[in-house]
């Protein structure tokens, strides 16, 4: 009983693969200190795409070859394009957490994913965004380095904003890591002057275009996408710049619900880190597999099962999963604003 | 008590195994007991050793890194934000420790930074970054002491980084790792099949000989060696993608982090498993060889004696072709010779005795033919004595024949002499009468007289013919019942009555007396002629023999009983009686008391064979000097027809 896992574990995006992993090992850890499944405890194989093409490549063959039952991740809807094709050819389902393109929803694969895609992400944050600030004009900026998730996520939200009469300037685009390419872009912006800039973009670099952007216009009104939200890295990383920034996420760390503050200290201890949404949506996934292999066993009948529309239950979430294995009901979605170096939330969209 | 019975190879193997193995057991025991361990301890503390080394190693290159930026640091101060950011980048680019330094105020601001060649962000990025948040500072109040971070993800290097930071001016120096360096470190300690890594103050691994796996921030907290007791070395095991180590975790001083050095339990108890290999190889060797060595010996130990087990089995079953056995060892070559000698002088015997049978048979053969003339002879003589003792019998019948004939004349003479007076009585009544009729002096009364007188005479003269008839008639049956020997039905009582008939004259006149006591109702289906042989037989011999020299009178009696089918008749003397010795000879043949005074031996040895061979029955006899004598006979009331005799088809009506 092998579980697989690739991600970016080091790399641009290794908020959201480590994060994620230890997620995945924490779940792995409570039901092997259970006993495992059928008495036998529960083996993972860890990959690093490294946010690269053929890292990926290699890391989802290599996981097919130690006839792995299940893959977590991966984390990005980049690097899901890559493993996606292979992982089908060999009938082995992913749960990819964090993948939210639109290019994803509504194929019958074995993608499963615990996140709505952007359309629903995107298009609900817009709308709430209109609606809670003044916006006349919006600046989008986009990561190449992503394209599956960050066109997908910005069209949609241009969509959104241009059912609302907003008007959206032709979305800013640079390669994370080019740091001359940011400079230029926050450039460009300075000489906009939009009412919003929207960074469809990770983490470190949301952080260093804040700052960038802030030292040239500091009272502009930014917001990130929810993948620059994974975890605290944001925070860490731009610092004190990061005061007001607008961040969709998909965790509540308001959250006060018993189970939510048990899992929270139970990582932080095993850690030694404050809890991500990555992390906690890998314990969940982790946890769904688990209990799906152990109901209907491994190979074509987990993929059968899997395949079923339902909605599944964790001790922290409720998700449902359609027949393509997409998550349709916006499961786990906040808004939430920076407020003295932390995230205040200020909208649950699942509610 | 009977004891199991072994084979002698079985024995003497299991004997001698026993004395070889044991010690080979012992010395194994004691050494899995004392040495091994002591082994284990060996290769435990060596290991302790190799970490303290592996550790002070780690210590000197993380204490060079402090030294070499607390130096630099001396040399930044009071310098311009851009004159330290050149030498930031000079200092990290001459040294392959960091990847980057930066330079922060009191407020976290980084306000310099040295890049290294390899990263290709701009500088302009990170001038002004706020890393107050960052795990590369977190202080508590003030900036007062150095600091080691654990592994987190650098804003810079947009990687997983350590970083030391210094207080410097108001605010820090900030050097955060070369990763591949850090990694190329534990590779090189890593020698030999020992792992070396190094883990920061979260558990999380930040050096580890695969540059990658460095760089993952992987969380060691799964096992406990890695999180308890940090400030002291100690040893333990951990599994770790499915290997099991044996590892020393050593504090590196002053920092929080923890050396590694593991060596996987293959590797780590390489040397004991080899010993420990080594030694069972030599201890089955020996055994092997011990074994060899014992079978071998017990086999040629045994070999001659299942040989001489072989002859002396040989010659039990009386073959002599066996082979000497050869043997080193004196007594069993002794016992070779023994056994061949033995057999030689057996083998002669056989034929020794095979010669003597052979005579012996002739001899027996002679013998026997000798033998059978003989039995010829006798059977011959037996056959002539048969045929005079029937011839004996026949006489004896006729004489018993011819005394009846003559008794019965005898008792015939009574009535018919009775008749005879009768008659002429008659006649003188007759001439009585006449007279009277002549002279007219017949009265009525001598008429009736007369005629009285003539009934009764008549009546006796009837009667005397009468009884002669019926002496004649039975006279008849019985010299029938002698000369032709027939059963048939009769009454016992009549049939000893018709024997005392014939035989009174011979008694008559002398003082003997014979009594019946034979009840009337004694019907009998046998034959009557043999029955009144036997027991005139028995009648005369008493007459003869039982008589007292001194007179008195003898009386005889002959009583009858049934029993069952059976009558029991008892013919009984009060006479002068048998010595024992002469009741045992009795009924031998030719055995009498009065030879040549008129009697043959012969009667009572007839008598037992018709009683028995005729009668189908028993006769025994009792007596006692000056008691008297009694014969008892046992004879079936029905005899059944015997084969060849001449019941089979007469019967003779009885009559007279």
């Amino acid at each position: 009983m092998k579980i697989g896992f690739i991600g970016g574990l080091t790399g641009a995006t290794a908020d959201l693969g480590v994060g994620s992993r230890n997620g995945m090992i924490l779940a792995i850890e409570e039901w092997n200190s259970r006993g495992g499944i059928d008495g036998k405890p529960i083996e993972f194989v860890l990959t690093d795409d490294q946010q690269n093409e053929q890292k990926a490549g290699a890391g989802v063959r290599t996981l097919i070859e130690q006839q792995v039952d299940v893959i977590i991740g991966p984390f990005t809807s980049s690097m899901a394009a890559v493993v996606l094709p292979e992982a089908d050819a060999a009938r082995v389902p992913m749960i990819a957490t964090t993948v939210t393109s639109t290019d994803f929803t509504g194929k019958k694969d074995v993608l499963f994913r615990l996140t709505s895609d952007t359309e629903l992400l995107a298009q609900n944050y817009g709308h709430w965004l209109v609606k809670t600030l003044q916006l006349e004009s919006v600046v989008i900026v986009v990561d190449r380095s992503n394209l599956s998730y960050s066109e997908s996520w910005e069209s949609n939200f241009r969509l959104a904003l241009n059912e609302d009469d907003i008007s959206v300037a032709e979305a800013l685009y640079f390669t994370s890591g080019r740091n001359d390419e940011m400079l230029e872009l926050v450039e460009q912006i300075a000489q906009a002057s939009p009412s919003l800039v929207v960074l469809v973009t990770n983490a470190v670099d949301a952080a260093l275009l804040v700052k960038l952007i802030r030292d040239l216009s500091p009272g502009q009104l930014i917001t990130t996408s929810e993948w620059a939200g994974a975890s605290d890295q944001f925070l860490q990383v731009a610092g004190q710049h990061a005061e007001n920034v607008y961040v969709p996420r998909f965790i509540d760390l308001d959250n006060t619900d018993s189970a939510f503050r048990a899992f929270s200290e139970q990582y932080s201890m095993r850690f030694q880190q404050p809890v991500s949404y990555a992390a906690m949506l890998a314990y969940d996934a982790t946890h769904i597999v688990l209990e799906q292999i152990q109901e209907n066993g491994r190979g074509e009948s987990l993929l059968s099962a899997l395949q079923l529309p339902k909605e599944h239950k964790t001790q922290l979430n409720t998700y449902v999963w359609d027949e393509h294995g997409d998550e349709i009901s916006n499961a786990v979605h906040i808004a939430t604003q920076v407020i003295n170096q932390q995230y205040k939330t200020l909208k649950d969209f699942s509610e | 008590m009977k004891q199991r019975q072994r084979t002698f190879f079985l024995d003497f193997l299991v004997q001698q195994l026993t004395l070889t193995v044991l010690p080979l057991l012992l010395l194994g025991a004691a050494f899995f007991i004392i040495v091994l361990p002591s082994i284990n301890q060996l290769l435990f503390d060596g290991q302790k050793k190799l970490a303290d080394s592996i550790n002070s190693t780690v210590t000197a290159f993380f204490v060079g890194a402090e030294e070499l930026l607390a130096v630099r640091s001396l040399d930044l101060l009071g310098e311009s934000n851009e004159e330290q950011s050149f030498k930031l980048q000079r200092f990290v680019q001459s040294t392959s420790v960091f990847e980057t330094a930066y330079a922060v105020d009191d407020a976290q601001i980084i306000r310099a930074i040295g890049l290294s060649e390899s990263l290709t962000v701009n500088r302009a990025v990170f001038l002004g970054a706020d890393i107050s948040r960052s795990p590369a500072l977190r202080f508590d109040s003030s900036i007062s002491a150095k600091r080691w971070s654990p592994v987190y993800q650098s804003l810079v290097t947009n990687a997983a980084s350590s970083a030391l930071s210094l207080p410097f001016g108001e605010g820090a120096l900030v050097a955060e790792f070369n990763m591949e360096r850090l990694s190329a470190l534990v590779a090189d300690l890593s020698v030999a099949g020992t792992l070396v890594m190094i883990i920061d103050s979260n558990g999380n691994l930040i050096a580890h000989p695969d540059s990658e796996l460095s760089k993952q921030q992987i969380s060691m907290r799964f096992s406990d060696l890695f999180t308890d007791s940090t400030d002291q070395m100690r040893t333990g095991r951990f599994t770790w993608q499915q290997e099991t180590y044996q590892a020393v975790v050593a504090p590196v001083p002053d920092m929080g982090w923890q050396t590694v050095v593991a060596q996987t339990e293959d590797v780590f108890f390489a040397s004991t498993r080899q010993v420990f290999s080594a030694v069972v190889v030599v201890l089955v060797l020996s055994l092997l060889m011990m074994i060899a060595f014992v079978v071998q010996s017990a086999r040629k130990l045994s070999r001659p004696i299942e040989a001489l087990q072989k002859m002396s089995s040989f010659i039990e079953q009386g073959r002599f072709d066996i082979e000497a056995v050869y043997s080193p060892i004196k007594e069993l070559q002794q016992l070779s010779d023994q056994f061949l000698n033995m057999a030689l002088r057996l083998a002669d015997r056989e034929l020794e005795n095979q010669a003597l049978n052979e005579q012996l048979e002739q001899r027996v053969a002679v013998r026997t033919s000798q033998l059978a003339k003989a039995n010829a002879k006798l059977t011959a003589s037996m056959h002539q004595i048969e045929a005079t003792m029937e011839q004996l019998v026949q006489s004896e019948k006729l004489a018993s024949l011819g005394s009846m004939v003559a008794g019965i004349a005898h008792e015939l003479n009574t009535p018919i002499g009775n008749g005879k007076v009768a008659i002429s009585t008659q006649l003188d009544y007759i001439r009585d009468i006449q007279v009277k009729i002549d002279q007219q002096q017949l009265t009525k009364a001598a008429l009736d007289e007369f005629i009285a007188d003539m009934f009764t005479t008549a009546d006796i003269g009837m009667r005397n013919l009468e009884r002669a008839k019926d002496l004649i008639s039975s006279f008849k049956q019985v010299s029938v019942d002698q000369t032709s020997s027939i059963t048939r039905d009769f009454d016992l009582a009549s049939i000893v009555n018709e024997v005392l008939v014939t035989l009174r004259p011979a008694y008559k006149n002398k003082p003997f007396n014979v009594e019946t006591r034979i009840p009337t109702d004694i019907h009998m289906h046998s034959k009557p002629g043999a029955l009144m042989q036997i027991l005139t037989n028995l009648i005369n011999n008493a007459l003869l023999h039982a008589m007292r020299d001194t007179g008195g009178a003898l009386t005889l009696v002959i009583s009858a009983q049934t029993q069952g089918d059976e009558v029991k008749i008892v013919v009984q003397d009060d006479g002068v009686g048998m010595p024992p010795e002469h009741v045992k000879r009795a009924f031998d043949p030719f055995f009498t008391t009065k030879m040549g005074r008129g009697g043959s031996g012969l009667g009572l040895n007839i008598v037992n064979r018709m009683v028995v061979g005729i009668l189908q029955g028993e006769i025994s006899l009792t007596s006692h000097v000056g008691m008297g004598t009694a014969f008892e006979l046992y004879l079936p009331l029905t005899i059944k027809e015997q084969s060849g005799e001449l019941a089979a088809g007469s019967k003779i009506k009885q009559q007279g």
